[in-house]
């Protein structure tokens, strides 16, 4: 059981001051968080759920969106971390090894953590990660349960020789949760021996969503292109999510639009659109639009490869309402649409008709939106060299 | 097999462009002499760049052969192209190495050929009735000058001159290449008042080698492909084509 801890000021989501116990006992999901200030100097350190019974809900946001943001930030909220400095490089220290066994486990961890008696660290709610319940130091940690690790994450992590992007991708194709690839990567568990290295949890997650997805835009480029417009249309937590695929090479663009009063837009009385796109070649650069992009890319690129098998050109619209206005990750993204991808979309034969259809659908005006996008006000006005080829002779 | 090329240079900023919006290049030698040439995923863009046999510093090949380069890899491997280095490949059937050379001092970069199937380049028949010649670097300038504005590069012309312009909810942009200031060194209009459209990106992806080049000479026609000959040292060439943009 884990001992009690007192929130004194109970405004939440700011709890400013946390008092704890020396020790704190209970089950970690498992989950390991580091931090990005100071990088290379980082911290980490693992976290400890409210209860044991659900315990590995707590960190495994595959299974987030089935019970709701609202009781979601109170269970994330309701984690306490405890975290100590560490260089990005002591991954083979005694004490980092020790994290490691802890978030390579596919069931949660019974851990005592002795930490020090005050800790004064705010939750963090950020775009890209899920919300982060308060932090306090580390004094030292002790492993109290059996950790559990699944064939294919022992397979790499004992592979001193393998890369942390062939890594990722022969357990993606084992079909181990993202999630727990993006754990993996962060405590330093994947990759050469000589460059393994601690990666914030932030710049892990995006890491992942991007070596996966371009493995699969791959593969997407190796199939037939679809033959007709395709339609999804998704509602949920105050968002509107827009999947519109088209016959075509690989192509791909991210838009969001921001109603004012929406987490990203909270001072704005204007809706805020953004958004980035690639084409088949795809990014050298980071998209301005945030992890987002890559999150959404790959739950599309999944779709297209074990879905579809077809390839297409790609636009993906999301429009975020006033009553969503605390951020929760990135997470939400690929999960809202891959679950958008198991719904049957609504056929279309033309671009002109599912802009006809979607202009009851979309709450800023639809003109406006299509052309702020680079896909949609460029589609259909590229000829292809082979109208002019030589004609053979008889 | 092995040909050797006295600037590197060349190779280095043909490859890296190609690299931005194709994924490989098809290279051939034969007793006229070398050939690379690319088409786009979208099949809008298409390269073929060619040295003549006599050109090279060396050329000994075994009879006439084709191999697929992988341009991702290629690419990363020119980038390390320095100044006055001297190029040479050698391949067999399962790799190519790239040898650049300075001062003595050879660096060899070995990568696997791409066996998957080779892919098909198309023979265009092109009839363009307007031509323009101008320096390698005016080119540049010009296209560096408007491709920030829009995504669509307009192509007009008139008897002596050529205009580039490019519009979009930023403003206009325009740049005028003329016989009379010089700038255009040749200007032959079948067809005055032609104009065409086509992908700001293609041209701006060739940068590098157009900044290069001794002269470029741009043939285009209402709703047809535009095709640009970049003349380099040596007698090699580059020519590109892009397919118009249907407006």
């Amino acid at each position: 059981m884990m001992q009690e801890y007192k929130v004194r000021n109970k405004l939440w989501p700011r709890p400013s001051i946390i008092y704890l116990r020396d020790e704190i006992y209970g089950p970690s999901p498992p989950s390991v968080y580091v931090g990005w200030r100071n990088y290379p100097k980082v911290v980490i350190g693992p976290s400890i759920a409210r209860e044991s019974e659900h315990a590995s809900l707590y960190d495994y946001p595959e299974s987030w969106l089935g019970i709701g943001l609202g009781e979601l930030i109170k269970m994330r909220l309701s984690m306490i971390y405890g975290l100590r400095k560490a260089n990005i490089e002591d991954v083979w220290s005694y004490g980092i090894l020790k994290l490691q066994e802890i978030a390579l486990s596919n069931k949660p961890v019974d851990i005592e953590m002795n930490v020090l008696r005050k800790g004064l660290i705010r939750p963090m709610l950020t775009r890209e990660l899920p919300p982060l319940g308060p932090r306090t130091i580390l004094q030292s940690l002790r492993i109290a349960g059996n950790v559990s690790l699944e064939k294919p994450i022992e397979r790499v992590y004992y592979d001193t020789d393998l890369r942390a992007n062939e890594a990722i991708i022969e357990l993606y194709l084992n079909k181990v949760p993202i999630s727990r690839i993006q754990k993996a990567l962060s405590v330093g568990a994947l990759g050469a021996m000589r460059v393994r290295k601690l990666v914030p949890t932030r710049w892990a997650i995006t890491a992942v969503d991007d070596i996966i997805s371009k493995e699969l835009v791959k593969r997407v480029k190796e199939l037939k292109e679809l033959n007709e417009f395709l339609l999804y249309v998704g509602y949920g937590y105050d968002n509107l999510f827009i999947a519109i695929l088209m016959p075509g090479p690989w192509n791909f663009e991210w838009m969001e639009a921001w109603f004012p009063g929406s987490a990203w837009n909270t001072e704005g009385t204007k809706v805020s659109i953004e958004s980035d796109w690639e084409g088949p070649k795809g990014r050298t650069t980071y998209p301005s639009i945030g992890g987002c992009y890559y999150a959404s890319k790959l739950a599309v690129a999944e779709h297209l490869v074990n879905g579809l098998r077809r390839e297409a050109t790609v636009m993906l619209y999301r429009e975020i309402y006033e009553g969503f206005n605390i951020p929760v990750g990135v997470w939400f993204v690929r999960e809202f649409l891959r679950r958008l991808f198991k719904e049957k979309p609504r056929k279309f034969s033309s671009l002109l008709e599912v802009k006809e259809f979607l202009k009851k659908v979309t709450r800023v005006p639809v003109d406006i939106w299509w052309r702020k996008s680079y896909i949609l006000r460029n589609y259909g006005k590229g000829r292809s060299l082979y109208e002019f080829i030589k004609k053979e002779k008889r | 097999m092995e040909i050797t090329f006295s600037d590197a240079r060349v190779w280095r900023y043909i490859f890296s462009s190609a690299s931005k919006f194709m994924d490989s290049l098809l290279l051939t030698v034969n007793e006229e002499g070398l050939t690379v040439k690319g088409i786009d995923p979208s099949k809008t863009a298409l390269i073929e760049f060619t040295i003549p046999k006599d050109s090279f510093d060396k050329f000994e090949i075994g009879g006439e052969s084709t191999v697929q380069i992988n341009l991702e890899e290629a690419g990363k491997v020119l980038r390390s192209v320095e100044r006055d280095d001297k190029i040479s490949l050698r391949w067999n059937e399962s790799s190519i190495t790239f040898i650049f050379e300075n001062r003595g001092v050879p660096r060899y970069f070995t990568l696997p050929l791409q066996t998957e199937e080779t892919q098909k380049i198309p023979e265009l028949s092109l009839e363009l009735g307007n031509t323009f010649k101008m320096p390698g670097d005016a080119l540049y300038e010009g296209i560096t000058g408007i491709e920030g504005v829009g995504e669509v590069l307009l192509i007009e012309g008139d008897e002596g001159m050529l205009k580039l312009r490019s519009e979009s909810d930023l403003g206009e942009a325009e740049i005028v290449f003329s016989t009379e200031k010089g700038i255009l060194e040749e200007a032959a209009v079948k067809n005055p008042g032609f104009s065409v459209s086509y992908g700001m990106e293609y041209f701006t992806y060739l940068k590098q080698p157009i900044k290069i080049a001794e002269n470029a000479v741009l043939k285009a026609e209402s709703d047809m492909p535009a095709e640009l000959t970049l003349t380099f040292i040596q007698d090699a060439k580059l020519k590109y084509y892009v397919a118009p943009r249907a407006e």
